[in-house]
């Protein structure tokens, strides 16, 4: 076969891409990227460069910045694709699938040709574990690429670091949030960092860097993610049980918070940080073996009390970082819940400000509040002797409701019980809080938890003090609510070989 | 399927539910001020941990991120 056909196409050992093509990238974002690819189970070993690659969000803001200078300046990006297996140029000429196969793909990272270079659209798999803690990224969206012909695809969250021309860290940060729902939600389309900036500035019109450049206001950001489809909500000032609880509960369904954060003064790595930054959460750590002990109400608490910290994506510091959530001292005052970021070894303290959850449309009852009919619901129930008085752990996630329905059909085996959930019309999302007993989560494997029930809201109703639901399901019983012209009716089934089954997996689609 | 919708058609209605059904029902479609209390209080303390940004004072804010 002749490989010297392939004349844009470089084979080196991924190590090698990391002293030559990316030895200049800012160092923080650097070995953040070298972490995610040498320290998980699958460790990268080859990478394959494309030198001449037309990246869609680097040729966007091209021609707004540099396509308009007099100097030509090259539109044209570089590739990286790493592979857990020894890949040739003589596999890729030979679209060997022993060799590049999506099980030994774990995605690619976009070098923007400018001085210093900076990482374009990333999408590398995420990591297994990180600090001996199991790893979730729910928000991780499947992405579908072509090496030469060769159809691969990689389940990622999106990275991207700012270019200070046409965005800023909020600009970057709502583009890794909106590429990683925008393909699983119907009604709102991906878009470009530039055109994000547009949005937010509400520009129909080219922009120069001294516009894009200079960061969004708060407004601006809900502003841009309301021009994409979004319905958003701001929350401001959170206090750190309930940023851990509204992190978790929403990236449990796959919608990547968005968190505004002031730095103050420090350094690292001889670089000084501070001021005002933003960055996406894109999932959580999880250890059954400690515990937060912060109810929700009375005896019954949020699956967030096993979260120890979440997972970032950074502009400027760097791909899947631990963010551990700490309660603000009464000198921060008025922020009150502070972040450390490790970078390596080294951490970085910041004070959140505020947050933005990009809902799909429609979608108004936040996850924290439907967590909380949950917990009224149950506590009912246990004041009735129909659930025992023990401890209980609820886990809420959104969901659509056919995406519900298929987990269901895959994972659920009772029959008379999966039956009645489809047989039933529910809203384009739900909000599913499954809940199971305290003590059989503590201490046991991520993998092998148990719920006794779920309860079904409906995630396009107002966030009003309504004991509002869709579905109440206990062990042995169930209770539906069907609409028949225009009202609720109230059905119950006693259901037979009822038993405590698997949480359903993180659904993959929101 | 044949037997999943014997199961449906066996479902109770309203007339005939459970009491712990029946009171469910009432409690969603005419609840006293009391019986809401406690999530009532729960709203009020998350909306006191975390405010939906309507106070002003974060929108109004000209800082750029």
């Amino acid at each position: 076969m002749e490989t010297s056909l392939f004349k844009s196409i470089e084979v080196v050992s991924a190590e090698r891409a990391f002293s030559t093509i990316l030895q200049n990238i800012h160092p923080s974002v650097r070995n953040a990227l070298q972490r995610s690819l040498f320290v998980r189970r699958n460790k990268a070993v080859t990478a394959v460069i494309e030198s001449d690659y037309l990246d869609i969000d680097y040729s966007s803001s091209f021609f707004l910045q540099q396509g308009r200078s007099f100097t030509p300046l090259s539109r044209r990006t570089k590739r990286i694709h790493f592979f857990s297996s020894r890949v040739s140029k003589r596999h890729i000429a030979e679209e060997s699938p022993e060799v590049i196969n999506c099980k030994s793909y774990l995605g690619y990272i976009v070098i923007r040709p400018i001085l210093p270079p900076t990482i374009g659209r990333t999408f590398i798999r995420p990591p297994e574990s990180i600090d001996g803690y199991r790893a979730f990224c729910p928000t991780e969206v499947e992405v579908p690429v072509d090496l030469c012909g060769i159809k691969l695809k990689v389940k990622a969250c999106p990275y991207i670091s700012q270019d200070q021309l046409v965005m800023a860290c909020a600009t970057a940060s709502l583009w890794m949030a909106n590429n990683s729902l925008a393909p699983k939600v119907t009604g709102v389309r991906q878009c470009t960092t530039s055109e994000i900036t547009a949005l937010a500035l509400s520009l129909g019109e080219p922009y120069g860097p001294a516009l894009g450049s200079r960061g969004l206001r708060l407004d601006e950001e809900e502003k841009a993610f309301c021009g994409i489809g979004y319905d958003p909500k701001l929350y401001e000032y959170p206090q750190k049980k309930h940023l851990v609880e509204v992190c978790y509960t929403h990236v449990e369904g796959g919608i990547p918070p968005v968190l505004n954060v002031y730095f103050p003064p420090q350094e690292i790595e001889g670089i000084n940080i501070e001021g005002l930054h933003v960055f996406t959460v894109v999932g959580h750590l999880m250890d059954t073996q400690c515990r937060r002990q912060e109810p929700i109400y009375k005896n019954i608490y949020g699956a967030s009390e096993f979260v120890p910290a979440f997972i970032i994506n950074d502009d400027q510091n760097g791909i899947y970082l631990r963010a551990d959530v700490f309660s603000a001292g009464k000198k921060q005052k008025p922020l009150r819940a502070g972040l450390h970021i490790w970078i390596g070894n080294k951490k970085i303290t910041g004070y959140c400000h505020s947050l933005l959850i990009p809902f799909p449309p429609r979608v108004w009852l936040p996850g924290t509040h439907a967590t909380r009919l949950a917990a009224y619901w149950l506590a009912y129930f246990q004041s009735q002797s129909i659930l025992p008085a023990k401890p209980l752990v609820v886990r809420t996630f959104l969901a659509r409701s056919n995406v519900f329905k298929e987990l269901l059909v895959e994972q659920l085996d009772i029959p008379q019980l999966k039956a009645i959930y489809r047989s039933l019309p529910l809203p384009r999302y739900i909000w599913v809080a499954e809940y199971g007993y305290l003590d059989d989560w503590i201490g046991t494997d991520c993998d092998s938890l148990v719920k006794q029930g779920e309860f079904i809201f409906d995630a396009t109703l107002p966030p009003a003090v309504k004991a509002e639901w869709l579905t109440m399901h206990w062990q042995g019983a169930i209770l539906v609510r069907r609409i028949k012209e225009e009202t609720m009716h109230t059905e119950y089934y006693s259901i037979e070989k009822d038993k405590p089954c698997s949480l359903l997996l993180a659904p993959v689609r929101p | 399927m044949a037997k999943f919708k014997n199961k449906v058609d066996e479902a109770q209605t309203t007339r005939s539910l459970p009491q712990i059904a029946k009171q469910v029902e009432d409690i969603s479609l005419r609840p006293s001020r009391e019986v809401l209390q406690p999530l009532r209080e729960m709203i009020v303390e998350l909306e006191r941990g975390l405010p939906p940004a309507t106070s002003g004072e974060v929108l109004s804010s000209r800082v750029r991120w």
